[in-house]
């Protein structure tokens, strides 16, 4: 198997990987930053409002969210594996691996819409119908508004990130079936399997924000 | 089992329990040691992800500089606009909705 064009910036093969490698990683750092404001806007809603923080994450489904976490986990093993296969030259072991993951990333979108419906249904989208079954006073439901924001905002920009994800994964699929020079290297699927365990970490952080944020009461 | 797969399939198998530990955790009456225990072990779990997934145990400095940045300049910022937040009683005024606020009549201490 021949393989990828080696592009006339770059002195040796090694080195154009790398600068990919590299340039993912510059990506991928600025990608934390762009995350960065509705993680420090949830730290001073926690700060001021501890009390609506708690009394709102306690409404997220727990269950669904743990499972959901799982899966996300799973595809990245899955991710990782397809890495492995695609360096040792095992394209079509890459592209089912790649396939598996891309399945794992829709399952997470189907579980986190339902999750979404079901708070549509009990009226805890922030907005003129914000309404939650335990409200009491006005400014605790309006910290609770707040923490809903924040989890809208927080977990849309995630699921678009992982359809960016399955896009990547879904096309890799195809793309792999094309012998370099035509079609992508064996690094590519590195380079995509950063950017969706960079995804995962995202979520793994939201996971305890957003759903077990005093789950206990205490 | 193939030997080189083996730390990738380890570390999907700690990433599981740690998720377990979490969620067990979570469920006990544990006061602020619940959040200090779910953000450890969210740390650890990132760091499970970046150092054995995402190669970061075997990458070149250059990398490894790259992928720390991000999370420096973070910390660097939270710091910074925690200067502003931490010193005020109230949210900024962005985040208030105009009913939420008592309207401010006269010239009396606000």
């Amino acid at each position: 198997m021949s393989a990828p064009a080696l592009e006339p910036q770059f002195g040796s093969r090694a080195q154009q990987d790398f600068a990919r490698s590299f340039g993912m990683w510059v990506f991928l750092s600025s990608e934390l930053l762009f995350f960065g404001p509705l993680l420090f806007g949830y730290l001073v809603l926690r700060l001021h409002e501890p009390l609506a923080t708690g009394m709102a994450s306690r409404h997220t489904d727990m269950l669904l969210g743990t499972v959901n976490t799982a899966v996300l986990l799973t595809s990245s093993l899955c991710m990782a594996l397809a890495g492995h296969a695609a360096q040792g030259g095992e394209r079509r072991r890459a592209a089912r691996l790649l396939a598996l993951t891309a399945l794992l990333g829709a399952v997470f979108l189907a579980i986190k819409g339902h999750e979404w419906r079901q708070e549509f249904v009990e009226h805890l989208f922030p907005g003129a119908g914000f309404r939650p079954a335990d409200a009491t006073d006005a400014r605790t439901v309006h910290g609770m508004e707040l923490f809903f924001l924040l989890y809208f905002a927080a977990t849309g920009l995630h699921a678009l990130h992982l359809c960016i994800g399955i896009g990547a994964c879904l096309w890799l699929v195809l793309a792999l079936r094309q012998a370099p020079p035509r079609g992508p290297g064996n690094e590519s699927v590195e380079l995509a399997g950063l950017y969706w365990h960079f995804v995962d970490v995202v979520w793994i952080v939201l996971y305890p924000l957003l759903y077990l944020a005093a789950r206990s009461g205490g | 089992m193939d030997k080189a797969i083996r730390p990738l399939v380890l570390t999907w198998l700690a990433l599981l329990a740690l998720l377990a530990t979490t969620a067990g955790c979570a469920l006990l009456r544990l006061g602020w040691l619940n959040t200090a225990i779910s953000l450890a072990i969210a740390l650890a779990k990132a760091l499970l992800v970046a150092i054995v997934f995402m190669r970061l145990k075997r990458a070149p400095a250059l990398l490894r500089l790259a992928a720390v940045t991000g999370a420096v300049m973070l910390a660097l910022l939270f710091g910074l606009a925690m200067t502003d937040f931490a010193t005020r009683a109230e949210p900024g005024a962005p985040w208030q909705q105009p009913a939420t606020v008592a309207p401010r009549l006269g010239s009396g201490p606000g």
